[in-house]
């Protein structure tokens, strides 16, 4: 088969099931408008309010965690600090697992009346909440950002100046376009995630639509309030078309890194500061909720009801994971490549994907599919894994294209001349090269797959239901013993194995 | 001007450098000869202050500035530039922006900056390159800029390791020439590193070959080019 006729199959198996459910939704809100509607819909107090609640929420979040995030960064990838490993190990786990528990947590330590609920109900503990579960996405980029820049031009400098000013002058300015990503990454994710947001009682615009879909059935009110952020979304996307994807500097590949000394009264300094941190937007939350646990037996009570949707959980997100790597390595390719003229598409419509919040993908995988000829997908798990792809295909297709553009030229060149086919080239050169990427691609899809909740619930078929779901369903009613239960579950099913895996993969 | 005193080093338990003693005189062109591996490039990072000996003595200008695992005096305070082999040119920054850096840090005020970088431009044969951007220059140029950058502070000392390597045989030839006439017109003292004989013959006062981490004083008439 020809590369390119190969290419453009992916591309249009990616339409399919990423872009078709948008243009569907786009035409569906656009089909019979009435623009009285759309008047008397954004004049509601409630819906302008709840948009300027979510940009100024997003923007505070995406604020303090980029800058926190650099600096805790900064102190992980380019000092001796001796506690690096555990720190980072610690702060990561409120990104692995649902961002409600983190929510729940502190509503068991605050209480739902007590004299300080007014602080954690409301902006300041949604901002509060969101900035602990997203701070990782910026530590994680600058430190793989600070990793890569070439050290020789940090000797450079080092010959004029000390080392912060090294460090403010040329290495931060080098990173800089993984600082704005981190930004962007941070408000995307925060503008769409309402799970929090409503945990916690404060209106954030994704609940508009998601309340008039699911709660009321006003599909063309839910469809017209979803335009929005579809409008968000591409505003997003174009600041990372303009300032990051072209600013980015060709930086060198991990090797040797300049790493400063720091004294030992700074590193016991730092330790009691970020285990202070640590302790509150990591420990204290969660300590609180299995504490909240009576004993063992409620624990495997919660276990037996759980054990189908957390089946679920498993395989759907295995399923999703198995096709994100395999479907992310092709269109890394293609896009690294350049295999079809409309790769620059591709690579946009990808990272739109990514950017637009879950409810409206969501709500186009529902027009698509909800059909009875095709009831094979909307009546399956298909449905779900379709929007696991369509959803996080940008994450694994940048992890594989950072790869591939790393393998020298002169190496798919030499197996050209050797008689190697396109299809040789990708099999023989350039898979087995990417081999430890696409395990790390796995990982990281299937941590994004199991945690997601948003698809999940506005898709999911009945006995279908995730563990993320089956939590929030249970939080309605349910004893508060048996939801700490549920999310403690949750928890060490997530949190267990990728501690396992990551120390194996360090030994 | 420079003195290594028994300098050793080794990394990860192999002998990088071997008790080595060499003395620059201020002002002198001196070139370390040696193959890729033998040690040239550890003993210019040294003098730069980018790493600490495992043993002996580092003194620039009769001041004592690393000992054995110690870096007493940091590179930004020992008055030495470098010209690096991939020229570590900021990408970030503009020519003159590259060429200033140095001159910001000793807080030299801004319209001082501009004149220094303006002469030193027209110096290296770069008039009116302040804005250009340092990825959109070819190769000779950004050689230029990088020894602009290098010679700015006026330093006692500069460092160049194999800076010609990645550049054609004719401006190769060409830029030597350059930096002999440019160390002579500005007095500084160079240590120049480089794995070809023909460009040491060209560039040097004295050459010094460097073999698995030991020195050996070759007089310029014995060195074979071919």
């Amino acid at each position: 088969m020809q590369r390119r006729t190969f290419a453009s199959g992916v591309f249009l198996l990616f339409l399919l099931i990423g872009l078709l459910p948008i243009i569907v939704m786009v035409w569906n809100a656009f089909t019979g408008l009435d623009m009285a509607t759309v008047k008397t819909l954004f004049s509601e107090k409630e819906v302008s309010e709840s948009f300027f609640n979510s940009i100024l929420l997003s923007t505070v979040v995406a604020l303090s965690t980029t800058f926190f995030g650099a600096l805790l960064g900064v102190l992980f990838a380019k000092t001796d600090f001796t506690a690096s490993r555990f720190f980072l190990s610690l702060l990561i786990v409120p990104l692995l697992i649902p961002p409600y528990i983190i929510a729940l947590g502190w509503i068991d330590i605050v209480g739902v009346n007590s004299a300080v609920s007014s602080l954690l109900f409301g902006f300041g503990g949604t901002a509060w909440t969101l900035f602990s579960v997203y701070l990782p996405i910026p530590i994680v980029l600058s430190m793989v950002f600070l990793k890569q820049v070439a050290p020789n031009l940090e000797d450079a400098a080092s010959l004029y100046t000390n080392n912060i000013a090294v460090l403010r002058s040329v290495t931060l300015p080098l990173i800089m376009p993984a600082l704005v990503l981190s930004f962007l990454l941070v408000f995307i994710l925060t503008f769409g995630e309402y799970s929090v947001a409503n945990v916690l009682r404060y209106r954030v615009f994704p609940l508009e639509s998601f309340v008039r879909f699911s709660a009321f059935y006003d599909f063309k009110a839910a469809l017209i309030l979803a335009l929005p952020m579809l409008l968000v979304a591409l505003a997003v996307l174009t600041v990372e078309r303009v300032f990051v994807a072209k600013k980015l500097f060709k930086l060198k590949e991990p090797g040797r890194i300049n790493v400063m000394r720091l004294q030992k009264k700074h590193q016991i300094f730092l330790v009691l500061l970020l285990g202070l941190v640590t302790l509150l937007i990591v420990i204290l939350p969660l300590l609180s909720l299995f504490l909240r646990i009576p004993d063992l037996a409620t624990l495997a009570a919660a276990f037996s009801k759980a054990w189908i949707p957390l089946l679920h959980s498993f395989l759907y997100s295995f399923s999703g994971a198995a096709l994100l790597t395999v479907f992310g390595f092709l269109t890394a390719y293609i896009i690294a490549y350049r295999v079809i003229p409309y790769w620059r598409f591709f690579d946009a419509s990808i990272v739109f994907l990514l950017t637009l919040p879950a409810t409206v993908l969501a709500i186009g995988l529902i027009l698509l599919w909800n059909r009875p000829m095709l009831d094979m997908v909307y009546a399956s798990a298909l449905v779900l894994i379709f929007g696991y792809v369509a959803k996080y295909l940008a994450v694994a297709t940048k992890m594989s294209q950072h790869r591939l553009l790393q393998v020298p030229a002169s190496m798919t060149e030499a197996a050209e001349m050797s008689g190697a086919n396109w299809f040789d080239v990708l099999r023989y050169i350039l898979l087995p090269q990417s081999k430890k990427t696409l395990i790390a691609v796995f990982a990281v899809s299937f941590i994004f797959t199991f945690r997601e909740s948003t698809i999940t619930m506005l898709v999911y078929p009945p006995g279908y239901e995730t563990l993320p779901v089956y939590i929030v369903t249970q939080m309605a009613n349910g004893k508060p013993e048996m939801i700490a239960s549920l999310c403690a579950v949750m928890v060490l099913s997530i949190v267990v194995p990728f501690f396992i895996l990551s120390r194996r993969r360090t030994v | 001007m420079i003195r290594l005193k028994k300098l050793s080093f080794s990394y990860e338990n192999k002998n990088i450098l071997d008790a080595i003693d060499l003395d620059v005189k201020a002002g002198e062109r001196l070139v370390l000869l040696g193959g890729s591996g033998s040690g040239k490039t550890t003993i210019l990072r040294l003098i730069a202050g980018f790493m600490a000996p495992g043993s002996g003595e580092i003194e620039i200008d009769a001041k004592l500035v690393s000992k054995e695992g110690r870096v007493i005096v940091p590179p930004y305070q020992r008055n030495v530039t470098m010209v690096f082999q991939d020229l570590a040119l900021w990408p970030h920054m503009s020519v003159g922006e590259n060429i200033a850096f140095g001159l910001k840090m000793h807080k030299i005020p801004a319209k001082e900056r501009e004149e220094k970088v303006r002469s030193f431009l027209v110096l290296v044969g770069l008039p009116g390159y302040e804005n250009k951007s340092v990825e959109a220059l070819s190769g000779g140029e950004q050689q230029r800029v990088a020894l602009a950058r290098a010679l700015v502070l006026s330093p006692k000392v500069v460092l160049m390791d194999e800076p010609l390597s990645s550049l054609d045989e004719a401006l190769n030839q060409r830029l030597r020439k350059e930096i002999v006439a440019l160390q002579e017109k500005l007095g500084f003292t160079l240590v120049y590193v480089t794995h070809n004989k023909e460009e040491a013959q060209e560039i040097a006062e004295r050459i010094v070959e460097v073999n698995n981490g030991r020195i050996v004083e070759r007089s310029m008439d014995t060195l074979s080019i071919h």
